[in-house]
């Protein structure tokens, strides 16, 4: 029998043999023209925004939330600093790590160091003055390290080629305790690492092993600095599938288990002593992870959250009023959300996503102000908000209902009427206009169809990635009223939805395929035709019309140039032909492939002008 | 970003890239369709005057995002069943036991098909993939780990033995 990891390695290589980069590079070259070129014009500047966000990009956007209203409550002598934040990915060099600070309420992180290392369990001194934390990566000093609160006079406190994680600082200030993983070259299962508790001075001195299992993988101090929360990790099989929270005093003696439902961690302590905040899963399900709280004899367990996602990384505000957590949405970690809420459970507010931060908080540190100290230092206020109040309460174009983010184009909707279609998006009922970068706006198609400014009839929600405009109303079928092209921005290509527009009755509806389709070019019955129009000299996708003996039809061709810029080129091509039907379905007419050689001057299956059908497309695709 | 990094990352890192995110999204067109996208916008941005510290990085995180995209994913596997008609087609030919691998990664959940695919075609380490996939280095293990013991099942192999990592045997 292989072994599974020889396996892998040589099976995926046949499996996916390495691409040909042969004309590649000019490719990219004309394409990144293009993106330049359009973005001065702002024509991708919203997915700029978005892929900046998704990907770690330089643009940082932030909602805009009110304060907490808790968090007056003074039950440590203690005020509640800034949020220190470890990102998962830094938003400028992904790859690597570093930290921010936030302001509990919200608005842009300030980041503390410049991103060239991966940087991650953070832990403030008592005092709120310095902030300690794991750094490693290439050409790092790897260990770990220490700063100031403003990022200033970082040096490295204990050097190690371990990793180390759940760095915690004593409530007195005088020791460090974290974990200390080995990591084992060359492996990738859980049971190879060894997670184990150690101590050290807050100098970085006396570093002591505590508990030498390889099973601690987590742990917070009780606010007398006289014992610690562990988690521990147990393995089964070839992975760690169960971990619980047990007790221990300082020096590691005394273990006594406070969880045994098998997916219990992440706890932090609260300041009074009385609660441990923690992660569990009600369901048992991995992507399920809620906060429950316990108080540290066992009892009096209850669940303070039902988010329904995952969360991590829990930790209490210094005056034990409030506890910040980092919540996963979705199982695929697609997205984030900071949030901060009561400790009770109650209030929870979003002050932070993925977008507005570059990245998801891996890891949360709260900063301690003593009493009668400036809080410093203090974050800037957002300037870039991604979630707008609107004190106007956004538009209405006669829905019923708030929309904001209007586009819209004209159109012939009825005989003799100038109407429009608008694409918008529903206002919360909050009053707020919801991100389209953080994939919560509700998209819907509306048609004014007897010219008096106010929408008829509306069709939601659009299913965007990620966002919808309005783009062109086109006469498809020559029937002497137009119909309705939108775009789902995709950069230098517009993704291109049809959808029928009708007067009497007013109504608008997605146009799908009808019977029987072309189910092996990816157009079965029932689904909306996806359609391109845009890309570059060596991938162009096409939309024009043409009157066959049948009526007009829409013809979609897809094409690019092989191999590249060259002399001998050639498109090679495919192409679908359509045809609106009267019941507002459309029928794939024809389909074929062709080739055709790169010459001077626009390819064959390019419209000869800048219209669709009769309608005015918006630059770049027409002449605007 | 210069055109002598383009070009050197076209010449060095692009072909395994490509490999790669067609291993994790299914298909060899999106793949490098995604992988020049990423590299359009670091050459966009070096237009701008804005730094990528690694481009190696950044391509790999925005490429397998950008596989993810549905509209886009739809348009070059639409023009990859034209090209396939005309082809036997990318995975014709194999023998039986890249098909079980294919399918058996196919039947992964996404995150830990990417995980997968980093550690053992890229050759990643953990925190590496961790990075690239912005998940914490706990639950990178715990994908590669789950994803091992399925693709093991799946393929009948022993996932017991540990073989070390590539240039430590």
């Amino acid at each position: 029998v292989a072994r599974l990891d020889e396996r892998l390695r040589a099976e995926l290589d046949r499996l996916s043999p390495p691409a040909d980069p042969t004309g590649v590079v000019d490719r990219i070259l004309r394409r990144g023209a293009r993106r330049y070129a359009l973005h001065r014009l702002g024509i991708v500047a919203l997915t700029v925004v978005v892929l900046a966000g998704s990907a770690g990009g330089v643009v940082a956007l932030s909602r805009v939330f009110g304060p907490p209203e808790r968090g007056a409550t003074d039950v440590s002598g203690v005020s509640n600093g800034s949020l220190a934040i470890a990102l998962a990915s830094d938003p400028v060099t992904p790859g690597m790590q570093r930290i921010a600070l936030l302001d509990p309420s919200g608005g842009e992180p300030r980041f503390l160091t410049a991103g060239a290392a991966v940087e991650t369990s953070l832990t403030w001194s008592p005092d709120g003055r310095r902030l300690v934390f794991w750094r490693g990566g290439p050409d790092v000093d790897a260990g770990v390290w220490v700063m100031n609160a403003d990022g200033g006079d970082a040096h490295l406190l204990y050097g190690t080629t371990a990793s180390i994680w759940a760095i915690k600082w004593s409530p007195d200030g005088s020791r460090i305790a974290f974990i200390n993983v080995e990591v084992p070259s060359g492996t990738a299962t859980e049971l190879d690492l060894s997670d184990d508790l150690y101590l050290m001075s807050a100098e970085g001195t006396d570093v002591t092993p505590v508990i030498t299992d390889g099973q601690v993988t987590d742990l917070d101090w009780s606010p007398d600095g006289s014992q610690l929360v562990i988690e521990r990790q147990f393995g089964r099989g070839q992975e760690r599938t169960e971990r619980d929270l047990a007790i221990v005093y300082a020096d590691g003696s005394g273990e006594r288990p406070l969880t045994s439902d098998g997916h219990s961690g992440d706890p932090t302590w609260s300041p009074d002593g009385s609660t441990i905040v923690y992660v569990d899963s009600p369901t048992g399900d991995v992507h399920d992870r809620q906060l429950f709280a316990i108080a540290p004899d066992g009892t009096g367990r209850r669940q303070l959250t039902a988010n329904g996602g995952s969360i991590e990384a829990p930790e209490f505000s210094p005056d034990g009023s409030l506890v910040a957590y980092t919540l996963f949405p979705h199982a695929d970690g697609s997205a984030c959300e900071l949030i901060v809420m009561g400790a009770d459970g109650q209030d929870a507010r979003p002050i932070a996503t993925k977008d507005s931060l570059g990245g998801c908080p891996i890891d949360l540190a709260w900063q301690a102000i003593p009493l009668g100290e400036p809080t410093s230092p203090s974050p800037v206020p957002s300037a870039t908000p991604a979630e707008t109040p609107t004190p106007q309460g956004g538009t209405d174009i006669g829905l019923g209902f708030r929309v904001c983010d209007v586009t819209s184009v004209a159109g012939e909707f009825a005989p003799g009427v100038d109407g429009t279609a608008f694409v918008a998006t529903k206002m919360s009922d909050l009053g707020r206009c919801p991100s389209s970068v953080t994939g919560h706006a509700l998209q819907i198609v509306a048609v004014d169809v007897t010219g008096d400014g106010m929408a008829d009839a509306h069709f939601g929600p659009l299913e965007c990635d990620p966002f919808c405009t309005a783009f062109a109303a086109p006469d498809v079928d020559l029937d002497g009223t137009d119909e309705l092209l939108v775009e789902n921005i995709q950069f230098t290509i517009a993704g291109l939805r049809l959808y029928e527009v009708r007067a009497d009755p007013p109504d608008v509806f997605p146009v799908t395929v009808s019977t029987p389709g072309y189910p092996e070019g990816g157009l079965a019955p029932g689904l909306e035709p996806q359609l391109w129009i845009g890309g570059d000299a060596f991938d162009m996708d096409t939309l024009r019309c043409a009157t066959s003996p049948g009526g007009r039809v829409l013809i979609q061709t897809s094409a690019v140039a092989v191999p590249g810029d060259t002399p001998d080129s050639v498109w090679q091509a495919a192409e679908t032909v359509f045809a609106l039907n009267a019941d507002g379905t459309i029928a794939v007419v024809s389909s074929r492939t062709f080739q055709e050689p790169v010459e001077p001057g626009p390819p064959s299956f390019r419209a000869s002008g800048d219209g669709l059908c009769g309608a005015r497309l918006p630059y770049p695709y027409g002449e605007g | 970003v210069d055109d002598a990094d383009l070009r050197e990352f076209v010449r060095t890192d692009y072909p395994r890239l490509v490999g790669a995110v067609a291993l994790v999204c299914g298909s060899r067109a999106t793949a490098e369709d995604a992988v020049q996208e990423a590299l359009a916008r670091a050459w966009e941005r070096s237009l701008r005057n804005e730094h990528i510290e690694s481009l190696a990085a950044w391509v790999t995180t925005v490429s397998m995002n950008l596989a993810r995209s549905g509209l886009r994913r739809l348009r070059t596997e639409r023009r990859a069943r034209h090209e396939l008609r005309r082809d036997p087609g990318e995975f014709a030919g194999q023998a039986d036991a890249r098909i079980d691998l294919r399918r058996a990664l196919e039947r992964l959940p996404r995150r830990q098909r990417e995980a997968t695919v980093l550690r053992y075609y890229l050759g990643l380490d953990v925190t590496g993939i961790a990075a690239v996939m912005g998940t914490p280095e706990g639950t990178t293990k715990s994908l590669l780990s789950r994803a091992r013991i399925a693709l093991g099942a799946e393929l009948g192999i022993d996932n017991h033995e540990e073989v070390p990592d590539r240039g430590e045997a």
